[in-house]
């Protein structure tokens, strides 16, 4: 917030608890009443944020209260003389700031800040010459202008806690990136240095040696790259190419290309004829693809691949069911995060990217699993308009 | 029937270019190498036959590392483990090492400190612990494994026969009282024929009744005695010492 947000915020303020020039004159005049109790309530300020060992922590020496003790002083100062302008306000603002950087939990400021208003109120009250008449006037003044500028203190905590709050969140996300990736770029880096390793030191070595070596360590460069493109482009999915198209053709291509392995069982019941869907048929190959790689991965000593479709008045769904080892109830609300896999390889990019598409095409991924038992993910889109009569 | 000579490794890694390239290096370095997928295949192949040295991935399909080496610690507890994985600084590497893996190379793998790590596991001596108690057993094996020896365990004659037939090893700790017709004098007399070289520890809960029969033994070559319970450091101690006369065997009986 630059000087003339700030200050626009004040007049604002100012102007929704009725602050007048009458207040201010009020505050000014009882300044030499209260001069002299300023001290003791400044010690009394300090005593209070100490007694709380949290709050207390955040002061690396006495020095730095003695220094901290000078600044209320003209805090206080200022309050009573003002001007309440730009450079009044950014003092204040710079105070919330300070408080988050040492990492002062803003409730003791507010504890010592309340304690310090009951004591200035008490001061003007106890010095108030009677011949003055009446003292509430003056006291209600001075409450406004520390509420005032209380505010501006929690509005500049809270921006700036919630900034570093940010900037915790970023790194924590390069941090499961990083974590994520290693694993799957340092395997064929491992598999290249290794063959480097053996070419190059290699007591016997045959042509044909050579020639496997190069081809593992081409083969492996390839798959991190594949690693790069996957995580680029799920951080940058290409816009969908959306067509009235047929979930069904899609579910069956995308078995075609991932033919469930030995020992899986393959039982589908995907009836020709289902309303024609409107989305794009290589990304929805790629979600049905995810989802009968994940249900037979999930099947390592073999089972039964289960694929159904139906049509209700305005969806497709088709659902995939595996009887394989399930998912941990704790884990199921955390599959579509990108990054998350309990898989020995992979990213855990699939799920999340599978939920990316269907979102483009307002279809919805649903889960049901029983550990030990099996999942079934169902996958429901909506039926394009007009789709329903020209089956 | 002993294989003194070639040492050989176990890679076990879901990567087949990273099991090959492996077995490429350590083939041309002279080793016999055995190459298993998952962890079911390693458990096999160990049933299979015998191997010095495995190398460990951690993250596979099925068992992970750590499972793998608990299985491998039950079927050939003297198996070194060398942790080889991505995640070298992740828990499931903290727990392999908790378990007892001999070292920890982090892919890409440098192959000079892989070697180095072969290496050093190979050179540590291999002691052979017969004792007819599981548990104690198993705690030997915790404490010598975690004292820089790799350790096998027979829990009688006979298992002691097979292994004693099929290895070499340096040192050879034997409790007197065993299950079964036959006693630790028996093993110490299969020891003396079939690891001549290797130095004879005898682990004994009986102080007083038996001093005869141990004064005896001494005579006929047992290098040391180590009362029940064992005092750890003094064990140790007297398996470090490089020595194979009987003095040593006296002054722990003495100490």
């Amino acid at each position: 917030m630059d000087d003339e947000q700030l200050l626009n915020r004040y007049r604002e303020l100012q102007q929704y608890v009725g602050w007048t020039d009458d207040d201010a004159a009020r505050v000014h005049r009882v300044k030499p009443l209260i001069d002299s109790n300023v001290p003791a309530l400044i010690d009394d300020f300090y005593a209070e944020i100490e007694r709380h060992p949290n709050a207390k922590k955040v002061f690396v020496d006495d020095g730095q209260i003695a220094r901290l003790k000078v600044s209320l002083k003209v805090w206080i100062d200022q309050l009573f003389n003002g001007p309440y302008d730009g450079a009044y306000l950014l003092r204040r603002w710079q105070v919330g700031r300070r408080h988050v950087e040492v990492g002062l939990d803003h409730i003791y400021a507010a504890a010592a800040l309340s304690r310090l208003r009951q004591g200035l109120v008490l001061a003007v009250r106890e010095n108030w010459p009677p011949e003055w008449g009446d003292v509430s006037q003056t006291t209600d003044s001075l409450r406004t202008l520390i509420d005032l500028d209380f505010a501006i203190i929690e509005d500049s905590y809270a921006l700036a806690y919630q900034e570093r709050l940010q900037r915790g969140e970023r790194l924590a996300a390069i941090g499961q990136i990083a974590g994520g990736v290693a694993h799957e770029l340092r395997n064929p880096l491992n598999v290249v240095k290794t063959s480097a390793y053996f070419l190059l030191n290699a007591k016997s070595l045959s042509p044909e040696r050579v020639r496997e070596h190069l081809s593992r360590i081409n083969r492996q460069v390839n798959h991190a790259n594949d690693v790069i493109t996957a995580l680029s482009s799920f951080a940058k999915p290409p816009d969908p190419q959306l067509n009235s198209i047929s979930v069904i053709e899609c579910v069956k291509s995308a078995l075609e290309r991932y033919p469930p392995p030995q020992g899986i069982q393959l039982n589908c019941d995907l009836p020709g004829g289902l309303p024609k869907v409107n989305a794009d048929a290589t990304q929805l190959g790629i979600v049905f693809g995810n989802l009968i790689r994940n249900a037979c991965d999930a099947m390592p000593s073999g089972g039964t691949l289960t694929l159904t479709a139906e049509s209700s008045d305005r969806t497709v769904e088709v659902r995939v069911t595996d009887t394989g080892t399930g998912i941990e109830p704790e884990n199921l609300a955390k599959i579509t995060e990108p990054l998350f896999s309990t898989k020995a390889r992979g990213m855990g990019l699939g799920l999340a990217i599978t939920h990316a598409i269907l979102a483009k095409v307002s279809g919805k991924l649903q889960v049901t699993s029983e550990r030990g038992q099996g999942s079934t993910f169902s996958v429901r889109i909506p039926i394009a308009p007009g789709a329903q009569e020209n089956r | 029937m002993k294989d003194n000579k070639v040492r050989s490794v176990l890679v076990v890694d879901d990567e087949v270019d990273a099991c090959e390239n492996l077995r490429d290096i350590l083939v041309d370095l002279g080793y016999r190498v055995g190459v298993a997928r998952n962890g079911l295949e390693a458990i096999q192949e160990l049933h299979r036959a015998d191997y010095d040295i495995v190398l460990l991935d951690l993250k596979m399909p099925g068992m992970d590392g750590v499972s793998v080496y608990r299985e491998i610690k039950r079927q050939r507890p003297e198996t070194a483990a060398i942790v080889v994985s991505a995640f070298s600084g992740s828990e499931l590497a903290e727990a392999a090492l908790e378990e007892g893996a001999a070292s920890i190379v982090a892919k890409p793998v440098d192959v000079p400190q892989l070697l180095t790590a072969i290496a050093t596991s190979l050179a540590r001596p291999l002691v052979l612990v017969v004792d007819d108690d599981p548990d104690f057993c198993r705690n030997l094996w915790q404490i010598l494994n975690g004292g820089g020896f790799r350790v096998a365990l027979a829990h009688d004659a006979e298992e002691a026969h097979w292994q004693l037939a099929a290895k070499s090893f340096d040192v050879v700790l034997i409790d007197l009282k065993l299950r079964g017709s036959q006693s630790g004098e028996d093993v110490l007399r299969i020891v003396a024929e079939t690891n001549p070289h290797a130095r004879r520890v005898l682990v004994t809960g009986l102080r007083e009744s038996s001093v005869e029969t141990i004064r005896s033994l001494v005579d006929r070559g047992v290098d040391a005695v180590c009362y029940k319970p064992i005092d750890v450091e003094n064990l140790l101690d007297v398996l470090s010492r490089r020595s194979n006369s009987s003095q040593t065997g006296q002054a722990v009986k003495d100490a």
